[in-house]
């Protein structure tokens, strides 16, 4: 019983100490992304199966924006519309998008709200 | 064993690409060009380094705990959030290094070269000076071998090479070419 007790404990204690390091970490090295990858990131299902054949749905959302993916590419994201909300993206000009980031304050849920209006 | 033996029996006599044929993966992957080749080196030798300190210092803990089966788990934990880290700081540092690293960069955190220098420590019953330099050392000895690899494999990409041979298949040759070049070492006497 106590060496479940203790295992329990140290991974616990492990985990929240790798957790934290890593949160400060990921903030003091924060990396200014582009907005639209931010935003096709975000439309995407997020669960990285890789079906698109890119390696994760960071990498299929950059390569959608540099115009090396269709919108179509995402197969998981098929039926719950994500190839209308890349296509709605992709009509939007630089300069709306980035209006549009500021006025929301970077809140990329809302900027996706607004992009499908 | 003396700390001078343990060096240089971890870069050349017990090299972990060419006589342990461990980490093969960003071997074969990281090679194509020299400078990618190097950043992935020191990469892995940050991240081997650290792994080695940090799991020893861990498995005494373990130890006096009573839970040496956690070993294995409690390692991949922390080569996994060193491995996140340096991404983390090469990203934000060298964004062309990250982008040549690609997928192979998190796969670090699956190269059993790191592991198995952890385990190797712990095996040996190094103390902690001693798992320090055989972590350095070994991180080292395998920072050498795919920069010697990554030069060499620039250099066939100026030859004229038979078409079956052509890309994987003379890389894997010239992979086994160095290894029984190492192999010479074997016999070495410290």
């Amino acid at each position: 019983m106590t060496i479940i007790i203790n295992a329990l404990i140290l991974m616990g204690v492990l985990g929240l100490i790798s957790g934290t390091f890593l949160a400060f970490a990921a903030k003091k090295f924060e990396v200014k992304e582009d907005i639209r990858v931010a935003v096709a990131e975000k439309m995407l299902p997020g669960v990285n199966c890789g079906a698109c054949g890119f390696p994760g749905c960071p990498a299929f959302a950059k390569a959608y924006v540099k115009g090396e993916a269709k919108n179509d590419g995402c197969l998981p994201g098929r039926r719950a519309g994500v190839p209308d909300k890349l296509k709605k993206l992709s009509e939007i000009k630089d300069d709306d998008l980035n209006a549009m980031g500021e006025k929301l304050g970077g809140d990329i849920q809302k900027i996706i709200e607004e992009i499908m209006k | 064993m003396g700390l001078f033996a343990i060096f240089v029996s971890a870069i050349l006599v017990n090299n972990f690409i060419f006589s342990r044929f461990l980490g093969i993966c960003p071997f074969l992957g990281v090679s194509k060009k020299i400078d990618s080749a190097t950043g992935m080196s020191l990469a892995v030798i940050f991240v081997m380094t650290m792994a080695g300190t940090i799991s020893w210092m861990l498995n005494q803990l373990l130890a006096v705990m009573g839970l040496e089966f956690l070993k294995t788990i409690v390692f991949i934990l922390v080569i996994a959030v060193l491995v996140q880290f340096v991404e983390f700081f090469i990203k934000k540092t060298s964004p062309s290094l990250y982008e040549a690293l690609g997928i192979y960069l998190p796969l670090i955190t699956t190269n059993c070269a790191v592991l198995g220098v952890a385990l190797l420590n712990v095996q040996n019953n190094y103390n902690i000076v001693q798992a320090i330099v055989n972590s350095f050392a070994s991180a080292l000895g395998f920072g050498m071998a795919l920069v010697i690899f990554a030069a060499i494999r620039e250099r066939m990409d100026n030859n004229d090479i038979p078409a079956p041979f052509k890309g994987t298949a003379i890389a894997l040759i010239t992979a086994g070419l160095l290894s029984m070049a190492f192999m010479g070492f074997s016999g070495l006497k410290i």
